[in-house]
């Protein structure tokens, strides 16, 4: 009797090991993908180190939680997070690219900057890559991006997050198209996803996410011809959010009104923005469980203010002097009499 | 003696610094500043402005820097040309037609078919022996590339099955493009003035029953929307649609505008090319209506019409216009408008 109970329960140790792996998979995968969603997203929100974040938590979840697609169905809210997180990390190199081509186009090193380009160009491909990922995994887990009428954006466990997520995704899938459009459209990311996604855009509450979606309609008004609605004003738009953002001190909107500048070739306002960005970053009033928005503003904020430094110096924004810019210096001569003094 | 070598030293780093400073500030003077108007309907994300940058890059290679704006409308980008603001401006045939006909002209109405016939026309065109043609007054077109093949949709598909169906319905039409409203006269539509921000939300929300479009404008502006269940894109060919790179020449070299012609013709048309062809891969093929035998033959009467019209009117360059119906009729010999005295000249 004795080895009977020996030998079932050896044999049920063996059948666990040899096919029963999945057993065990699964509910390590559901169990995983709550604990990214639960913990994990809320404790990347509130980070400070936007390198370790994108970089570490992006590219590693991403391919520790994307595994478990092969389990159990594709956590598409986690890995649309993570991947955002993973396309911000690849976007940093591009961008790093890009200022390099600047830094020897100014220099006049015409083949360095050939091959910057090209390096940019590669680090586009993997960043619209992972963003196309990102719009696929929003529309799988929120329906059709800016088609009939709202997702329910209501969380099981009664939290925000869903909406966030779903802000989020919507942003991201707009910047995957421009990510493409800047590696000469080899993904083929479809153009169309930019106005769904200004629409989709408006199935959030401005004000509760600091001026985001309507700054984001804004621009999509902007850039693509005959999206804005008869009397609609972009930059007005625009204005109303970056004040809603500098308010709550969450400097995503201020960012996005100097992106909307950048991309009209409108270097006046770019730099209203980029200061608009600087100012909300150091204000007292940032929402801290939300901190790593805040330096993904900043770093975008750097990289369009680095570009006019690089262009016009031929270096990089100074450091901590985000909001300056080349020229600026008021140690001028002209009022400046000396005589005076001695 | 030792004082003496330090003196020496101080001599030698001296006119080396002073050399090399020298150098530099030489370096510096060589380089010249020119400002580069891009129109692109999405700005400075926008696929024409960042493919410029390649173009930017061999400028610098040149002794030009440039620095680049973009402009989303593409009338302000044409003025500011004109006005001096811009040393070069990237705008569509159908515009630069005022400024350089014979360069302009490659957009006519029907005036080629595929992308190997465009190809060939460029590559006359950026050909030295026609540097001759490419400047007029002080413009000179320093570039072309293929921004894509204009094609018909309707909301209704039958509109496409023969010409006499078009009678009477409403086609937007760009208002500064006389080629188009000329073409709509002739087959009786009736033409909606519209721009490029506004014939997209006519033809989607029913303003009009017709618009015409390159590839890129289907996704971009939705134009499924209006083309719902029952709409059709005729894949005649209307126009090709080139980008064109215009400058005042009197602000470079004289040997400037065809080391660039040739430049971009070797360098950028097949990237540009494989970008708009992607684009035409993206329509469904359940949108395409097959345009062929009778129906081939009457829409190019029509476009012969249309160009004829436009040749008395003196409208294209005349020399472009027979250059291309010789390439026509060099790809597709059997057409009925080769042994014509149309357009210049029988051509077999």
């Amino acid at each position: 009797m004795h080895n009977i109970f020996k030998w079932a329960a050896v044999g049920t140790a063996s059948a666990l090991l040899l096919s029963g792996c999945g057993l065990i998979y699964k509910p390590t995968g559901h169990v995983l993908n709550h604990y990214t969603l639960d913990e994990a997203v809320p404790y990347s929100l509130a980070s400070g180190d936007l390198n370790k974040t994108t970089c570490g938590t992006g590219l590693a979840l991403s391919q520790l939680m994307g595994s478990f697609s092969r389990v159990i169905n594709r956590p598409a809210r986690t890995l649309l997070s993570t991947n955002t997180l993973a396309a911000m990390c690849s976007e940093s190199q591009a961008q790093d690219a890009h200022l390099l081509v600047l830094r020897n186009l100014h220099n006049g090193n015409v083949d360095a900057a050939r091959d910057n380009r090209i390096i940019a160009q590669r680090w586009e491909r993997i960043t619209a890559l992972r963003r196309y990922q990102v719009f696929k995994d929003t529309e799988r887990a929120y329906g059709d991006l800016g088609g009939q009428g709202c997702p329910d954006l209501t969380n099981e466990m009664g939290t925000e997050l869903d909406k966030l997520q779903f802000l989020v995704g919507t942003l991201t899938s707009v910047q995957g198209v421009l990510s493409d459009i800047q590696a000469n459209s080899t993904v083929g990311i479809p153009q169309d996803i930019a106005a769904r996604a200004g629409r989709a855009s408006q199935c959030l509450d401005n004000q509760q996410w600091w001026g985001v979606p309507d700054a984001l309609e804004a621009i999509v008004w902007l850039s693509v011809p005959g999206n804005a609605p008869e009397g609609a004003d972009p930059w007005a738009q625009l204005e109303r959010s970056a004040a809603i953002g500098e308010r709550q001190g969450m400097a995503l909107a201020p960012m996005l009104y100097a992106l909307a500048a950048y991309g009209q070739s409108d270097t006046a306002r770019e730099k209203v923005g980029i200061e608009r960005v600087a100012r909300t970053y150091n204000s007292d009033t940032r929402p801290s469980e939300f901190q790593i928005l805040n330096e993904v503003a900043y770093s975008q904020a750097q990289y369009l203010s680095d570009r006019l430094w690089m262009a016009d110096s031929g270096h990089r924004t100074p450091l901590l002097a985000l909001g300056t810019f080349p020229g600026d210096s008021d140690n001028s001569e002209s009022d400046f009499n000396a005589e005076d003094f001695l | 003696m030792k004082r003496i070598n330090i003196l020496r030293c101080a001599t030698a780093i001296a006119v080396l610094a002073c050399s090399a400073f020298g150098t530099s500030a030489f370096a510096q003077s060589d380089v010249q500043t020119r400002t580069f108007c891009i129109y692109d309907p999405i700005g400075a994300n926008g696929f024409i402005y960042q493919a410029l940058q390649d173009y930017v890059l061999q400028a610098r290679a040149w002794g030009y820097k440039l620095e680049t704006r973009a402009y989303t409308d593409e009338a302000v980008a044409a003025s500011d040309l004109k006005a001096g603001q811009c040393d070069i401006a990237s705008l569509t045939g159908v515009r630069t037609i005022h400024f350089v006909k014979f360069a302009g002209s490659l957009d006519m109405a029907g005036g080629l078919q595929t992308y190997d016939e465009e190809k060939t026309a460029i590559r006359v065109m950026s050909s030295p022996k026609a540097a001759h043609y490419m400047k007029q007054g002080p413009y000179e077109v320093i570039g072309v590339v293929p921004l894509g093949k204009a094609f018909l949709f309707a909301r209704d598909r039958h509109l496409l099955d023969s010409i006499s169906n078009i009678a009477g319905k409403k086609v937007a039409v760009l208002s500064y493009d006389k080629q188009a409203s000329t073409l709509a006269n002739v087959a009786g539509a009736s033409p909606v003035g519209a721009s490029i921000a506004s014939f997209g939300p006519m033809f989607n929300n029913g303003s009009v029953d017709l618009a015409y479009a390159p590839a890129f404008a289907y996704n971009a502006l939705e134009l499924y929307k209006g083309l719902g269940t029952k709409g059709g894109i005729a894949d005649f060919v209307l126009g090709m649609l080139s980008g064109q790179l215009i400058a005042r020449a009197d602000r470079f070299d004289a040997d400037f505008g065809q080391k660039s012609r040739s430049w971009v013709f070797d360098n950028m048309f097949d990237s540009t090319l494989s970008r708009v062809t992607g684009a035409e891969d993206e329509i469904p093929e359940k949108f395409w209506v097959h345009i062929s035998g009778e129906r081939d033959q009457k829409y190019r009467e029509m476009f012969r019409t249309v160009r004829v019209k436009l040749w008395e009117e003196d409208w294209y360059s005349h020399r472009m216009q027979h250059l291309l119906k010789k390439i026509r009729c060099s790809s597709d010999p059997g057409l009925a408008e080769c042994s014509l005295d149309s357009e210049g000249g029988a051509v077999n």
